[in-house]
């Protein structure tokens, strides 16, 4: 399986996912987010003071869930997650990107210190038809 | 201890069929997946789980886990219950007919010739809810 099947098949699913982070106390937390891809990159909008935020600074391994659709269908990944609050990611990212608007969220825009993007690079998918009963499929970064 | 009790404002959402489990590995690597559930009053949250699958290895290496439900009709709404987990054979099958049966599934036919399954009951530590 290509990355961007596994792009297309994400995006055919859900606007939303869930990203599990590993906390400070070594336990799973899992949030419900709206990424997007960019640059074979799954990019997070966030608050800069998020508890996902913090638990990447200590430990970037990531996984991430698409929601499933009524037939069961998902799509497993798992990455290495880093941080991004630099203007120059703000803006390549601001508009355009996202399938809503950013400004929404953010109304102090992308110079405000109270946002950033969490970008997770993919290292492992795994795309499951019906829960995986009727069949999976991988993809392993290079 | 008493249990921690499920807020009756997100109760309903225990009702959903599908949720996702959030466990860590012996490398530190989280895994997140969707998966069925049965909840009751008496017996709590449970899960059957084929062994050989990597969230039963995570729960088998780290013990605590957190389950996730989101309102199907309003993403906003949510219940996060984190807990510990205990884990039980269940070499007959019983538990995993049960909860076949809420989904009108064999778990027999899912699995290959020679797996088990587990019985996870997720005692509760917290329980966040959103919206």
């Amino acid at each position: 399986m290509e990355l961007d099947e596994i792009k297309a098949e994400t995006t055919r699913l859900s606007n939303w996912a869930h990203l599990a982070t590993v906390g400070a106390d070594g336990n799973p937390d899992v949030v419900p987010v709206w990424p997007a891809w960019h640059d074979d990159k799954v990019w997070i909008f966030v608050h800069a003071d998020s508890v996902k935020v913090r638990n990447i600074a200590a430990n970037p391994n990531v996984a991430m869930h698409w929601q499933v659709d009524e037939s069961g269908d998902g799509v497993e990944l798992w990455g290495t997650a880093t941080v991004h609050g630099d203007a120059e990611t703000k803006g390549r990212l601001w508009n355009g990107v996202f399938t809503y608007s950013l400004d929404d969220f953010a109304p102090d825009g992308p110079e405000s210190d109270a946002n950033c993007f969490i970008a997770v690079a993919p290292q492992r998918a795994l795309a499951l038809k019906q829960y995986g009963m009727a069949g999976r499929d991988t993809w392993r970064a290079a | 201890v008493p249990a921690i009790e499920i807020p009756a404002s997100h109760r309903d959402l225990l009702d959903t069929q599908v949720a996702v489990l959030a466990t860590n590995g012996a490398d530190g690597s989280p895994q997140v997946t969707a998966l069925w559930f049965l909840f009751d009053d008496d017996e709590g949250l449970r899960l059957s789980l084929n062994t050989v699958r990597q969230k039963t290895k995570n729960l088998t290496a780290n013990g605590n886990a957190t389950l996730f439900v989101i309102d199907p009709a309003n993403p906003y709404r949510t219940l996060e219950i984190r807990g510990s987990v205990e884990i039980k054979p269940d070499d007959t099958y019983a538990f995993a007919d049960r909860l076949g049966s809420k989904y009108g599934t064999d778990l027999r036919t899912i699995d290959q010739a020679g797996e088990s399954r587990v019985v996870v009951t997720i005692r509760p530590t917290r329980i966040n809810t959103y919206g």
